[in-house]
């Protein structure tokens, strides 16, 4: 009966991890094709001031590559990719001071560039933006 | 010792005044100059409140019409910006750095009454290219009250790409019955040198759309007979200088390439065979600057400045810069004066530093000079203080 009862857990346990890992390796590829989806319309839109490896061209534009303003608020860099930036932001303990105008990106492509930059020039994120966060982030007035 | 000091003020009066005398003397000489400073010019808004306004004409009433980025066409009055948008626009593609462009009057406005409008136009039925795709086009129409009339399409750029970005767009006059349209290579560098592809040229045309018979490529075959240049990048800016009716243009480069050219007929500016730029990811696009049968830019701008709108200034208020150009950056907010002589740049200086992201520049019709912003979304006039 014990023999049977640990079978059964070992086997729940088995089947459960199984399928969170074959759910989490669908994500992922979901992952995949919106980082890759993400860096064709980062080349066109954004690469002019973010630059090839997202340096930025420090004092006009803050770099994206290991940036604090993106990194620490995801919902907020939403936001500015969705509507545009304008006025003093703070990024990696330097001012900036210039506007971005709106890139005029729908929904899932705000999310698409969110998931290329998140993930590229060693920015990593473990989750996903989606089209419903892009949804749900409005203009601030 | 007491003597000596006193010696030396009179001595410094008299080269002082001599100074003056001279400066009087050259002033009443030809092109010699007197510093105009920015110290000695105040600049006021005339506008606010625009959505990423890109640029301004004059009509004749005072009135200002203004684009909005977005697609809509604004008058301001009296300081005022009309709450009702003007209607009848066409539909223009608001993505990227596409949107609603260029506003331009016809030099003849207040006998014929039209309004040169450019943008990015959505790919229509039975246009060519990319589904989805867009390039630049230009209209003119009239304006009665709030609505334009009479539209005419004047010409659009063929194939649709599906890129959003580098549509040019600049419309100028040669009052000699022309008009000339600067397009951007859509993102697709090889086509800027493709002679059947609307990317990366200059179009000379008629006033109303047909294209002269005396243009460089009607004759050659495989080429689009509209074109009057090739080989650039993305042209955001054009103007004629009004005394010697020389075409200046200039265009954004890649990193470190923003270049100022003088426009002539059939000539190939080089994008992307030569460049002094390089790629945004740093990789070399070509290595040659130079090339023979290509033509070199009057100066370039490394780093690059994001050059939009330019000038010429002709007027009474500045006349020690008369005959010289303004161009905006975006990328730095602020004008760069530009000494011309003889058709070239002999000094470069920057003024108003951080006045904004500068999207045109033009001279208006009372002979200040009016800057559109596109961050704060106000137009400015410079004046003199005195």
């Amino acid at each position: 009966m014990k023999l049977i009862l640990s079978f059964a857990l070992i086997l729940f346990l088995g089947l459960f991890f199984f399928a969170d890992s074959s759910h989490s390796a669908v994500q992922q590829s979901e992952l995949t094709k919106s980082i890759t989806r993400g860096k064709a319309l980062y080349m066109e839109t954004c690469i002019t001031c973010h630059q090839g490896k997202g340096e930025g061209a420090p004092p006009a534009f803050p770099p994206l590559a290991k940036s604090d303003f993106l990194l620490k608020d995801p919902v907020r860099a939403i936001g500015v990719v969705k509507f545009g930036q304008k006025g003093k932001i703070m990024v990696n303990g330097k001012e900036y001071d210039n506007m971005m105008p709106p890139p005029g990106l729908a929904d899932d492509e705000v999310a698409d560039v969110m998931n290329y930059i998140l993930n590229s020039w060693g920015n990593s994120s473990k989750k996903m933006i989606t089209v419903q966060m892009v949804k749900a982030v409005k203009e601030k007035k | 010792m007491k003597m000596k000091t006193k010696n030396t003020v009179i001595f410094g009066g008299l080269f002082l005044a001599s100074i003056t005398l001279m400066s009087i003397n050259s002033a009443a000489g030809e092109k010699e100059k007197m510093p105009l400073n920015e110290s000695d010019l105040k600049v006021e808004t005339v506008a606010s409140g625009l959505s990423m306004p890109w640029a301004v004409a004059f009509l004749p009433g005072g009135e200002l019409l203004v684009t909005e980025r977005t697609g809509k066409l604004r008058l301001v009055k009296d300081g005022v910006l009309d709450p009702q948008e003007i209607t009848g626009l066409p539909k223009s593609l608001f993505r990227g750095q596409g949107g609603l462009l260029d506003v331009t009057l016809h030099p003849d406005y207040k006998n014929n009454g039209w309004i040169y409008i450019s943008y990015s136009s959505p790919k229509a039925e039975g246009e060519e290219g990319d589904e989805g795709g867009a390039n630049t086009a230009f209209i003119r129409a009239k304006l009665k009250d709030h609505a334009l009339t009479d539209i005419q399409k004047i010409y659009k750029a063929s194939p649709n790409v599906k890129s959003t970005v580098h549509f040019g767009g600049r419309i100028i006059f040669d009052k000699k019955g022309h008009v000339f349209l600067s397009l951007g290579e859509r993102g697709q560098m090889q086509n800027a040198q493709n002679l059947a592809k609307g990317q990366g040229k200059i179009v000379r045309l008629y006033e109303d759309g047909r294209i002269p018979e005396d243009n460089p490529f009607v004759k050659a075959n495989g080429a689009k007979p509209e074109f009057w240049t090739y080989g650039h990048r993305n042209p955001q800016g054009l103007v004629i200088n009004p005394s010697t009716g020389v075409i200046w243009e200039h265009e954004h480069g890649p990193q470190g390439g923003d270049e100022l050219n003088i426009i002539e007929p059939g000539k190939n500016y080089g994008w992307p065979l030569i460049t002094y730029g390089i790629d945004y990811d740093n990789s070399i696009i070509s290595k040659d600057t130079a090339r023979a049968g290509l033509e070199q830019p009057v100066i370039y701008w490394r780093p690059s400045i994001a050059p939009c709108g330019m000038a010429f200034i002709s007027s009474d208020k500045f006349k020690e810069w008369n005959g010289d150009l303004l161009v905006g950056s975006l990328k730095f907010n602020h004008l760069q004066h530009l000494t011309v002589k003889d058709n070239k740049v002999v000094k470069r200086e920057i003024i108003f530093d951080k006045i904004g992201r500068v999207r045109d520049i033009r001279q208006g019709p009372d002979g200040n000079i009016y800057v559109v912003l596109e961050d704060s979304g106000k137009i400015v006039k410079i004046s003199p203080k005195s």
